[in-house]
């Protein structure tokens, strides 16, 4: 079951990627283009570490082979592979939320 | 929360390789499988498609239809996501990812339970073997060594190529210590027709001939200048790096440059294209650009985007 889970404070996240580790999970945020993202921190394909992607507009890509991801689009992959995993935030006053 | 640092990886990089496996794919030309379920039946053999040959797509054409001739079953594996982790043990700021990705791409290759994965990239070859998974190795070898095994089938079926040749090769490559020259040789000396001339300038040092830096001035020109004294009109490359590197070569002395697989090629009556060497000896990025546009945009590729891929790709600016 889903469920409302705090990532952090704003503050805490800019435009360099952030890896948030709750309990099993790995959540990776990011400020791009003005707007929070939060995303799987592990690439779909093989387990790429997601936090060492390199940012482009709202495209991230994985360091291992390439993959590349639009978290603007569903977390869409422009090669037509698997798709990363987006969770949607919430921001509540000064803290951030996510929805695992 | 400590933030952690961006900017670790060059997209173009993988970009490149993709683009180039589509712009420079001939009809005919292989395609591949770029993973493998955990459900992958058995073949005993996985032709591994790498990375710098998404250039030189004639290669692995030419070795796949060589195991067709010999009805040998096989799986063809490849594309970025089966690196060796050469890119990232090129670049500084992912150096420390590269044995995670030689060995995650030696565990796809185990899914198919392959007797030997084989390749024509020197590179992979030496990588592979420095980055194996401890206690459960996986076989990855040229394809030249393969072939000896069957050179008796395929010579009976070989018409003559009756070329001049000078046969450049590397020696001391410390990661691979079989005797790449001497297979090549072998395989050689099978083709009717073929006369194989002594060149003391045609052995390099380094393990193959690098692709991205320039050329390193007065080495290449010594061999070919060599081979030109010596009336030949091939000069042979035994990795897809050493083909990659000469091929410009032919602009200034006149001589063509063929990697080992070609002049089999040649004798088995394999047809195949060289995209590569066409873009090369234009000798113009712009008119390499112009020949490309036909298929850039049926593809959907940008100029701006391909330009720099070769530039420092083709053109090694």
């Amino acid at each position: 079951m889903s469920e409302w889970t705090r990532l952090g404070s704003v503050a805490d996240f800019g435009e360099t990627i952030t890896l948030v580790e709750l309990g099993r999970s790995k959540i990776a945020v990011a400020r791009m283009q003005d707007e929070l993202f939060a995303f799987d921190g592990l690439c779909p394909h093989l387990a790429g570490p997601m936090h060492r992607a390199e940012l482009d507009g709202t495209v991230v890509t994985c360091p291992l082979h390439g993959w590349r991801f639009d978290v603007r689009d569903g977390g869409r992959e422009l090669h037509d592979y698997r798709p990363l995993r987006v969770f949607e935030i919430r921001i509540e006053g000064d803290e951030v939320h996510v929805k695992l | 929360m400590p933030a952690v640092a961006t900017k670790h990886v060059n997209p173009n990089t993988f970009e490149s390789v993709r683009a180039f496996g589509r712009l420079l794919a001939s009809p005919g030309d292989p395609t591949w499988d770029i993973e493998l379920t955990l459900r992958t039946a058995q073949v005993p053999y996985i032709l591994h498609i790498s990375c710098s040959v998404h250039n030189t797509l004639f290669m692995p054409r030419i070795a796949q239809e060589i195991l067709k001739i010999l009805n040998l079953e096989f799986v063809a594996l490849g594309g970025p996501e089966n690196c060796c982790g050469a890119i990232h043990e090129d670049l500084e700021r992912l150096e420390d990812l590269q044995h995670e990705v030689a060995t995650k791409t030696l565990l796809m290759f185990k899914r198919a339970r392959p007797k030997t994965v084989l390749s024509v990239c020197a590179r992979c070859i030496r990588r592979f073997n420095t980055h194996q998974v401890k206690g459960n190795p996986v076989q990855y070898a040229h394809v030249a060594d393969l072939l000896v095994e069957h050179l008796d089938v395929l010579a009976a079926r070989m018409r003559p190529v009756p070329r001049r040749v000078v046969v450049h090769h590397h020696i001391g490559n410390a990661a691979r210590p079989q005797d790449d020259l001497g297979t090549l040789l072998t395989i050689l000396k099978a083709i009717p027709g073929l006369e194989i001339l002594p060149a003391p300038r045609a052995g390099f040092r380094e393990t193959s001939c690098p692709t991205i830096k320039s050329m390193t001035s007065g080495v290449g020109a010594e061999m070919f200048a060599e081979a030109k004294a010596l009336g030949a009109d091939t000069v042979v490359a035994p990795y897809q790096a050493c083909y990659r590197r000469n091929v410009k070569m032919q602009l200034e002395y006149g001589i063509e440059t063929h990697h080992w697989l070609s002049l089999l090629a040649m004798a088995l009556d394999i047809p195949f294209y060289e995209p590569w060497k066409e873009l090369r000896l234009l000798n113009d990025v712009d008119g390499a650009l112009n020949a490309l546009r036909p298929k850039m945009d049926a593809l959907g590729y940008r100029a701006e985007t391909i330009r720099p891929f070769i530039e420092r790709v083709i053109y090694n600016i």
